[in-house]
């Protein structure tokens, strides 16, 4: 065998054709959404029903009362308690999953193929007829106490909730910490929570999602006893106060005593997922902090050794979300860090990319959408994302076909408009000793100190 | 349930293993090196892992920062893992550029060396160290393995120490010690290539031989024989950590992995906590509501293997009364009848649990992978099912006794710092 040249990277074969999986959609009787779509033989599928209810939906003080309202649905229905509900999914190869989001509460079922009937009856029966037992409900509010008392020495959780309170605002539904307090829990009742779940089950708000290796045909049967859910009557109604970017710069800091790192949020609100300009945020960014080779990971990891990961992004759903820069980063380097971050993003802002990041970002994102959809897990992320947004089936190829045309001016424009510098939220959970002087001298208009939780 | 796949071996000792599955323009290829943290030597807990993070610095022909960037620009996503017994690393990419990641895959198994700088180490070692502040140091309870591996093995035993090492040894690590490891253990006979996705088998197996075929082989590594734990008598250890609430670990040394009660007891944890119907978490969290979380496992290694249950009190529970209720518990479990129902249902949840867990290409080559660095069988997963499905009630009864009640383990309490009198 002749000796193989290493010195250069091998070349591409030629580029596999894009293929978006072909998914359906339909609106059922009662105004519920049906989104499917087909895999190739598979001996798992995936049955998902959103309804429109979640932390936007919590009124202010009721922390918590989504999450909770949820994971009740899983304590059992009228006919099965939690513990019969359980062995009966396990019989069936099946787990399911309730949970509250910012703007949904979404059931999830994954199953064996051969038992996707049985097991979508199921689904159906927990959601139309959840037992919420004042005992069971009793019983859980306790245990989300305990959780939450546990979890008060978790800095990760005290910077997440910290995080969404202090871009959100204290007293809007969306800064309030999703897991509850325990105040609040206490306070919830059983009806409170079951009132709760029967507004959100307004088929108008529904929207269910398959993706099953059966015909359209075959899989749209699964659901068909959605139709029968009548309207409530009432409709749960998002929370009125509105998120606003802060006046100025501001750096709030939650004490952490002997903490050997301090978590990191540099950041301010941004735009939902239906802005326009999202999808080019997400291209924007990973220049900035959306990928390994990124200025920021490079930086403070590659180049410093002060932190494990520095990632950076834009997050929203149907409302408005945040752009932030997360790390975790030894307690030393905690000023430096923010100093760093800060010094990215206003390089970012007033230079732009470079036509190297432009062209790696375009190439990278461009093949990546080539083998987006390949497992269950995938194509449901698409499904769902068709369902709740109202994207074209083929937005995948669409923004494919947007990568190919975007030129520096346009992201360099972005920049402008969507990245907030004057207005930077900065968080840190730290070791306040070690770490408020280098921050202070960072020279921010504003300097709050936060109690955790 | 079966993954295709055929295997071959490179004269120099490589074995590679492919696995087509056209569905999706996908290839994932995964390197695996028996190689972990119980090949280190004391005083140098860590290395196999710190070593792991060196491999993506570049090589002789791929220069600093590529490895990333270049995988990154043609749509893939790659990492590695280490572990006690195995370190593994992988790209998933779309299948037109599957050479690109033998390319570099290769280069660092034949050519990692002229790359390497005392700058690179100690950058890597200052991210490993912040790795263990964030993943084991600043997270509640992330330090509990550690203290359960020191107190269950005597000293100098591999598995005394867990795979992130201590501060101290990542401070003593040489450029030398990159280079004898590198030396013993990174050789393509001391390692499994395994390629899935949207292949040509015939075409695979020719481009691992153009890129790993003309390395050449390293010395022998001799398979890790099994060390029992010999944990003589219980040990109670406290653990004062940064944490509000307490939490109660209880283990035993159990047996290697595909010993031949490995299946029983895996069974057994599944009878006794699979979910909220089992019996500790339906007697703890549902009808007593002693405890707010419940975890239990039985984990095989190459060494040794053991079984351990943590449980977080609830309020006004102390960890003395939770310990003594779940050895109660423990005791009626030898009493219960475990039904031939029961056990087939856990088998199905298995199954729907391993199904799920191979949804990706990635993870379906990987599966074929690990199966053959420790077995030299890529097709062992229905072999591996099926010694499941095989084991009865009475096997699950028996390794109870055999391994849990009245048997030598640690007794692990972690408390608020400053709050000993809170252990068990």
């Amino acid at each position: 065998m002749s000796a193989v040249d290493r010195t250069h990277a091998p070349g591409a074969a030629p580029a596999p054709e894009f293929r978006t999986p072909t998914t359906w959609r339909e609106t059922l009787a009662g105004g519920a959404t049906l989104v499917g779509t087909q895999a190739e033989p598979l001996a798992f599928g995936v049955l998902a029903l959103a309804a429109d209810a979640g932390q936007a939906f919590v009124p202010p003080g009721k922390a918590g009362l989504a999450s909770l309202a949820a994971e009740v649905l899983l304590e059992g229905t009228a006919r099965l308690d939690g513990t019969e509900l359980q062995d009966e999914l396990d019989g069936l190869g099946a787990d399911l999953s309730a949970s509250a989001g910012t703007d949904s509460i979404v059931l999830q079922l994954s199953g064996l193929e051969r038992h996707l009937d049985h097991a979508a009856e199921l689904l159906l029966e927990v959601v139309r007829e959840p037992r919420f037992d004042a005992a069971d409900v009793a019983r859980l509010k306790r245990q989300r106490i305990a959780r939450l008392e546990a979890r008060a020495s978790d800095a990760a959780r005290i910077a997440g909730d910290a995080w969404q309170a202090i871009v959100h605002g204290d007293g809007t539904s969306l800064g309030q910490p999703s897991a509850g307090t325990p105040a609040a829990i206490n306070a919830l009742t059983r009806d409170e929570l079951a009132t709760y779940w029967e507004a959100a089950l307004d088929p108008a708000g529904l929207r269910a999602q398959i993706v099953s290796a059966r015909e359209p045909e075959r899989a749209r049967g699964l659901f068909a006893g959605l139709a029968e859910i009548a309207s409530p009557g009432r409709k749960l109604t998002p929370d009125a106060g509105e998120s606003t970017l802060g006046a100025c710069r501001r750096i709030t800091l939650v004490d952490r005593p002997g903490a050997p790192q301090s978590y990191l949020r540099v950041g301010h609100l941004a735009v939902p997922a239906t802005h326009p300009d999202f999808y080019a945020l997400y291209v924007l960014n990973h220049p900035l902090g959306g990928a390994f080779s990124s200025r920021l990971n490079l930086n403070l990891r590659e180049d410093k050794g002060w932190t494990y990961g520095v990632r950076s992004g834009f997050g929203g759903g149907l409302r408005p979300g945040t752009f932030q820069v997360a790390a975790a980063v030894e307690t030393d380097a905690s000023a430096p860090a923010v100093a760093e971050i800060v010094r990215e993003l206003e390089e970012l802002r007033a230079g732009g990319v470079t036509a190297d990041e432009l062209e790696f970002a375009r190439e990278s994102l461009s093949q990546t959408l080539l083998r987006q959809y390949e497992s269950v897990g995938a194509k449901a992320a698409l499904v769902s994302n068709l369902a709740k947004y109202g994207w074209p089936a083929d937005y995948p190829a669409r923004r494919l076909a947007w990568l190919a045309e975007v030129s520096k001016a346009d992201l360099d424009a972005l920049a402008e408009r969507h990245l907030h510098l004057d207005r930077l939220e900065v968080l840190a959970v730290g070791d306040a000793e070690r770490i408020r002087g280098g921050l202070e001298d960072l020279g921010f208009e504003a300097f709050e100190v936060r109690e955790a939780g | 349930m079966e993954l295709r796949f055929e295997k071959h071996a490179l004269s120099n000792g490589l074995e590679v293993v492919l696995h087509q599955d056209r569905t999706d323009p996908v290839v994932a290829v995964y390197v695996y090196y028996h190689v972990g943290s119980s090949r280190e030597e004391p005083g140098l807990t860590g290395f196999a892992h710190l070593f792991e993070h060196m491999l993506f610095q570049g090589s002789e022909n791929v220069p600093e920062g590529d490895h990333f960037r270049l995988i990154q620009e043609a749509g893939g996503t790659l990492n590695g893992t280490t572990n006690e017994d195995r370190t593994n690393y992988y790209e998933t990419l779309p299948s037109n550029r599957l050479e690109l990641a033998l390319w570099l895959e290769s280069d660092r198994m034949g050519f990692l060396l002229p790359a390497m700088t005392q700058a690179k180490l100690d950058n890597q070692r200052d991210v490993v160290k912040n790795e263990r502040r964030q993943n084991y140091d600043n997270r509640p309870y992330g330090r509990v393995r550690e203290a359960l591996a020191e107190a269950m093995y005597p000293a100098g035993h591999p598995l005394s120490w867990t795979t992130i090492g201590s501060m101290e040894d990542l401070d003593r690590v040489t450029l030398g010690d990159v280079e004898r490891f590198f030396g013993r253990y990174y050789n393509p006979n001391n390692a499994t290539l395994a390629i899935g996705g949207d292949i040509e088998p015939d075409e695979a197996l020719a481009l691992a031989e153009r890129w790993f075929g003309g390395l050449p082989a390293g010395p022998q590594v001799a398979a890790p024989e099994p060390r029992a734990a010999g944990l003589a008598e219980e040990r109670r250890v406290v653990q004062e950590d940064r944490v509000t609430v307490p939490q109660l670990t209880l283990a035993w040394p159990t047996v290697p992995t595909w010993h031949p009660d490995e299946p029983a007891l895996n069974l057994m944890c599944e009878v006794l906590s699979a979910n909220r119907s089992a019996l500790l978490d339906k007697a703890l969290m549902v009808d007593e509501e002693l405890a707010s979380a419940v975890m239990i496992g039985n984990r095989g290694l190459e060494l040794d293997g053991s079984l351990s249950i943590h449980a977080r009190p609830t309020p006004g529970v102390s960890l003395t009364a939770l310990a003594a209720r779940i050895d109660e518990l423990l005791a009626t479990a030898a009493e219960r009848e475990v039904g031939d129902e029961h056990l087939e249902r856990l088998c199905t949840r298995r199954e729907g649990m391993i199904v799920r867990a191979l949804d990706t290409v990635s993870a379906r080559t990987s599966t074929l992978g690990s199966y053959n660095l420790f077995h030299g069988d890529p097709g062992r997963l229905g072999a591996d099912l099926e010694r499941h499905r095989a084991v009865t009630r009475d096997d699950v009864l028996r390794v109870l006794h055999a391994y849990v009640l009245g048997r030598p383990r640690v007794v692990l309490s972690v408390v608020p710092s400053g709050e000993p009198e809170l252990a068990a």
